[in-house]
């Protein structure tokens, strides 16, 4: 038995294994599942309505700036993640807090995403089946994978990625075809001029879901080579921009701005009144893989981001027993947040995201900047 | 925690006991020595003979493994017929008796337990009185299989040798097919009772020097008392033991070593197992056949899509029958939902229960037919087609699609090109079963993850399981899911042959 339990946590023994990396594409698949993720369900801007398009591309070219100061940031501090950095920027006892505040983000993060997940599934799928079963296989498949720790969950990305990213534009082919198709229902474009959008976006579209890749930067330290990075985080940031930007172009001129807004999973039901010759029809297999895999990006990126953080906090010499300790705490995390799913969406939107990630993704992360700035002028001094 | 450590007394292992009391140089007080060390074995057989007046000798060997012919030709007529040169020379060294032997390889051995293990590795031992030293003929001869065409790796072009139960039969394929000096063919000996003859083999400058090594030390750390297949030493050295993938090729053919070679690979051959070891190696390798590389090009990638296609049933087709029959019934078009729900009408048991109890006489009709003895074969076929075919169906116990379903999967799990991939596919089909089972289609995308996420951490000797599709690396998708013409195939695999990467000149067909 302890043979299986050290087997469990130290899984490759001696150096023959080599130090986990990963490679800027497995980084980049890993980081544009991660922006698509639980948006891609939820859909976003719903209450811009059919300028929710307008909305998310606001978001995007404004959390450019956000991984501008992130990526700045990082290049202060090569080769360290940010539980790593924060400490030698702010010292000792003021960065512990902060980074167990980071911590706490990301867990409870992760729990959110399994719980959209878990709704998902329960209110189409399998409608009988506790949501606690779901969310705990998914949890288990989390741990299993993330016990290899980056390198495991970058190769998943680089294998699941592309199924996701053909599975969208199959579904997005598919979606012409739909009757009800037309891009009338996208006019009038700013009926009531750019402020409203504007007032709605900021800070809103720039947290959720783009501000979230503040994750990124506790992965800096097992890229393969060491360099600029920012050119790759730019990149997925305006990948993944798009897709959505697209996506929810497709989904308004189908459901039309109202049932969108409404709509608690409007990919869904845009896909659901796809059918092609009468024959092929229902498509949801598709969107769930969708969903399985984007939330997978999503919570994995979370808890691996808490179990790093916790491991150089900790200076523990590995992620494992973290990752299944957060498992663990998850599971139950992600139930009893909310009561019912109305709610855990009210909360979300209503506080979580306006101002928790303004303050850890935001506003902290420009005062590190800022902090670091000095002390690089005084130190050169 | 040395609280809960409870260490076992085992008694001390079996071995052959090393005796290094070098030989007295009387013959009778050394035969002797020699007869109570075989007390009891019938195959050990001398005889003495003398020589002239002043030598008398005696010749060891084991029944059964020496040529005999050739020994009396080579070694007892030479001794004893009176060579005037040695019976007039009044102190003959022993040299002096080595050249009158008529053997290709004679050696002088000293100490005891080298003797004997010569002995018992087929050698035959000249004892002469007076001398300390012995002298060694190797003159092995015993039956075996001839070459034969490998069966379970059959081609329809390509060569039809395979590998036999000889060491030197087999490493003989190999200097054939690779004549280089490059080639290199490492003797070791494992088995503390089997004293069993492993030979690494690779190709210097193009294997990577840290792989041998690792092959080298896994293969050095095993300790056990007999080896009588390569499958044994497979369990020892794979990187991740309680894996069902298999993390070691085997393979039936020279060729299919050979090739593996030159892309950096390193072969492991044991002594009497007609399988060689291929390591390390990938997912992707075990779905190529030897065939592929034989075929033309064209054909062979499609043939490798269908391989990856079925894979897919094989792995999922029961498990998306559960899924739909018992939780999405929606997803099928009317129609068919419509024939499949007819014949699901008088069918008692869920899906689960009725995939399980198909699956699992499927598997027991597989395993039946090959042990049973070649003539009652055929009656099993006869069986499990009218009994679970038809009669099942009829009498309302399976619902006719499944049927369908199973032989599809059955037929599915035997176009993979490696056996041990296959155990692997057939026992994740049951988990993929369960999966879906509990929780319809999500389970089945779950179940795929676990898999995949299985996969992509495993490892053989270092090299990740699932390159180069993750991590990826361009240039090698080439021989993957599609195979480019040789002429393209210009560098080896970068996972191995990095050391020398590349195959041959870039002038494709310059005519």
């Amino acid at each position: 038995m302890r043979e299986l339990i050290s087997k469990w946590v130290f899984p490759f023994k001696g150096d023959w294994m080599k130090v986990e990396k990963i490679s800027r594409l497995q980084l980049f698949y890993l980081m544009t599942g991660f922006v698509l993720g639980t948006a891609m369900i939820l859909g976003l801007g719903h209450e811009a309505k059919q300028d929710s398009w307008i909305f998310i591309l606001i978001g995007m070219s404004s959390s450019l700036i956000i991984m501008a100061v992130y990526t700045q940031l990082a290049s202060y501090y090569p080769g360290d993640s940010l539980a790593q950095m924060l400490p030698k920027l702010l010292g000792k006892f003021l960065s512990y807090p902060i980074i167990l505040l980071y911590i706490f983000h990301f867990t409870y993060s992760a729990a959110r995403g399994s719980r959209e997940l878990g709704e998902l599934i329960d209110s189409t799928i399998l409608s009988e089946t506790p949501l606690v079963v779901i969310i705990g296989s998914f949890m288990a498949l989390m741990v299993y994978c993330l016990r290899g720790g980056v390198e495991t969950f970058g190769r998943m990305a680089e294998i699941v990625f592309p199924i996701y990213l053909f599975s969208l534009i199959l579904i997005w082919i598919l979606l012409f075809s739909v009757d009800q198709f037309s891009l009338k229902n996208l006019t009038p474009i700013l009926g009531n001029g750019v402020t409203p959008v504007l007032k709605k976006a900021v800070p809103t579209a720039i947290n959720f879901p783009f501000g979230e890749t503040i994750v990124v930067l506790l992965f800096f330290p097992f890229l393969t080579h060491n360099g600029p990075v920012r050119k790759i985080c730019m990149s997925f940031l305006l990948v993944g921009g798009v897709l959505l930007t697209i996506n929810s172009i497709m989904l308004i001129a189908i459901l039309g701005p109202e049932i969108y807004n409404f709509d608690l999973f409007s990919l869904l039901s845009a896909t659901q009144m796809v059918s092609v010759a009468d024959f092929l029809e229902r498509f949801d297999a598709l969107v769930i893989l969708l969903m399985v895999s984007g939330v997978f990006f999503k919570v994995g990126g979370f808890i691996l981001a808490a179990a790093i953080a916790t491991s150089h906090l900790f200076k523990l010499k590995q992620t494992r027993s973290v990752v299944l300790g957060l498992g663990t705490i998850i599971v139950p995390l992600s139930s009893i947040t909310a009561l019912s799913y109305v709610e855990h969406l009210e909360f979300g939107f209503k506080f979580y995201v306006p101002y928790v990630h303004t303050v850890l993704q935001i506003i902290l992360p420009i005062l590190f900047l800022c902090i670091a700035f000095i002390r690089k002028k005084l130190g050169s001094k | 925690m040395r609280f809960f450590k409870r260490q076992k007394k085992l008694p001390a292992l079996l071995q052959e006991q090393s005796e290094n009391n070098p030989l007295s140089g009387n013959l009778e007080e050394d035969l002797n020595r020699f007869k109570q060390l075989f007390e009891g074995a019938a195959d050990f057989s001398y005889r003495e003979l003398q020589i002239g007046s002043n030598y008398s000798a005696v010749v060891l060997y084991l029944n059964g493994l020496v040529d005999m012919e050739r020994m009396e030709l080579n070694v007892i007529q030479p001794l004893i017929s009176r060579n005037e040169e040695l019976l007039q020379h009044p102190k003959p060294a022993l040299d002096q008796f080595k050249g009158v032997l008529n053997a290709s390889q004679v050696v002088q051995v000293e100490t005891f337990q080298t003797i004997v293990d010569q002995l018992l590795a087929g050698g035959t031992i000249v004892l002469i009185n007076t001398f300390k030293k012995v002298l060694v003929i190797s003159e092995q001869k015993w039956e075996q299989r001839s070459i034969d065409e490998p069966v379970s790796e059959a081609v329809v072009l390509g060569p039809r040798e395979g590998f036999t139960e000889n060491i030197r039969t087999n490493t003989s394929m190999i200097r054939r097919r690779l004549k280089t000096t490059k080639l290199k063919l490492e003797y070791l000996k494992l088995g503390n009772l089997s004293q069993t003859n492993v030979v690494i083999t690779y190709l210097e400058g193009i294997a990577d020097v840290s792989i041998v090594e690792e092959v080298r030390s896994r293969l050095n750390r095993i300790d056990i008392d007999a080896i009588e297949d390569s499958s044994y030493i497979v369990e020892f050295i794979e990187d991740e033991p309680f894996s069902v993938f298999p993390q070691v090729l085997q393979t039936e053919r020279p060729d299919r070593l050979a090739g593996n070679l030159l892309e950096g690979r390193i072969g492991i051959i044991v002594d009497n197992s007609p399988f060689a070891l291929i390591v390390p190696v990938t997912f992707f390798q075990m779905m190529n056949s030897p065939e592929d590389y034989y075929g033309r090009f064209i054909m062979t990638t499609f043939i490798r899509l269908i391989r990856y296609l079925f894979l897919l049933i094989a792995l999922l087709f029961p498990s998306i029958y559960i899924a739909v029959t018992t939780f999405h019934q929606e997803l099928l078009p009317t129609n068919l939902l419509f024939s499949v729900a007819a014949s699901r009408d008088k069918v008692p048991f869920p899906a689960v229960i009725e995939a399980l109890l198909m699956e699992i006489t499927f598997e027991a009709l597989r395993e039946a037919g090959l042990r049973l003895p070649r003539p009652i074969g055929s009656t099993v076929s006869i069986v499990g087609a009218l009994v679970i075919g038809q009669s099942a169906v009829e009498a309302g116990i399976v619902s006719a699609p499944l049927v369908i379903v199973v032989a599809t999967t059955g037929i599915a799990s035997f176009m993979f090109p490696s056996y041990p991939l296959t155990g692997a596919i057939r026992l994740l089909r049951f988990f993929m079963i369960f999966m879906a089972g509990t929780l319809g289609f999500y389970g089945i995308l779950l179940g795929v993850f676990f898999i995949l996420a299985h996969l992509v951490q495993l490892r053989s000797f270092g090299v990740p399981y699932l390159a180069p599709l993750a991590p990826f690396h361009f240039n090698n998708m080439k021989d993957i899911i599609i195979r480019v013409p040789w002429w393209k195939m210009n560098e080896r695999p970068h996972e191995t042959g990095k050391s020398n990467l590349k195959r041959m000149n870039y002038k494709p067909r310059k005519y």
